[in-house]
């Protein structure tokens, strides 16, 4: 069984906890494991999924925007951030949203257990699919072309203090687009109001 | 998630603040830059948000169409 599968489950059970301890996870009693499949890994696959690309997204942004201005100012050779804002970027400013976005919830418990086709959406693989990730690419290179064109379109008398007004920008960006990202209910109800 | 935000938003403020030689903002502290600031954020971020809004009401996934039914 544990050669075969993805992941094992394992049952603690009277006759000892060999195969519960030699498993991937542990339940107690054999009515969890509805919630262990249904909600916990389903959740857990979600999330994974939301935060591979939101990461993928947040390093290939950086690197276009590096790419655009590069290619705007005569190839020119010279990094547009230096160090100390890169390293904030990727640990302190980025680092509360990407929290927020592993404890998201797409809908609440009680919906999962009583529809449990909702889990079987997830073998079709979408949420890492190609498709998604293209996605996200474009995303990333369409928000990086718009931050470094449109500042110095728009901030044509303050030339010189471009690296500090695109990175004020992107760091509002990903904070919309974790706001776009994330689905907890209260968001849910908070977005209700303006899309219906 | 809200605190998430404001979080990271109170960080990049008080870096703005303790980092001067790094993060030189002062020049666009006026409204009117502000405002630009915030233009270009928006107009990155808006075109997805539309695409996310029109997604959610024309084709919803069966959570968005669960979640709905109890919030109405």
């Amino acid at each position: 069984m544990i050669q075969q599968a993805d992941v094992g489950v394992g049952l603690v059970g009277k006759e000892g906890l060999q195969a519960s301890l030699a498993a991937d996870f542990s339940i107690t009693k054999f009515k969890h494991l509805s919630h262990l499949l249904l909600w916990l890994g389903r959740l857990s696959y979600k999330n994974t999924a939301t935060i591979s690309k939101f990461v993928i997204h947040r390093g290939l942004i950086i690197s276009l925007i590096q790419f655009i201005f590069s290619i705007m100012f005569y190839n020119l050779a010279v990094p547009i951030y230096n160090g100390m804002l890169i390293m904030g970027y990727s640990t302190i400013y980025t680092s509360l949203p990407v929290i927020s976005l592993l404890l998201d919830q797409d809908t609440r418990v009680k919906n999962v257990m009583k529809f449990p086709t909702l889990y079987k959406n997830l073998l079709k693989g979408r949420e890492l699919s190609i498709k998604a990730f293209l996605g996200w690419f474009w995303k990333s290179l369409f928000q990086a072309a718009v931050i470094m064109i449109g500042a110095v379109l728009i901030f044509d008398k303050l030339f010189l203090k471009i690296a500090t007004i695109t990175f004020t920008v992107l760091i509002f960006a990903e904070l919309l687009n974790v706001y776009s990202e994330v689905n907890l209910i209260s968001l849910l109800i908070l977005n209700s109001f303006f899309m219906l | 998630m809200i605190l998430s935000l404001i979080g990271t938003l109170i960080t990049y403020l008080l870096s703005i603040i303790f980092l001067k030689s790094i993060l030189d903002v002062y020049f666009i502290f006026d409204i009117i830059s502000i405002g630009k600031t915030m233009f270009l954020a928006v107009i990155s971020w808006l075109p997805f948000y539309i695409y996310y809004v029109f997604k959610y009401r024309c084709y919803p996934e069966e959570t968005d169409k669960l979640n709905l039914i109890e919030i109405k």
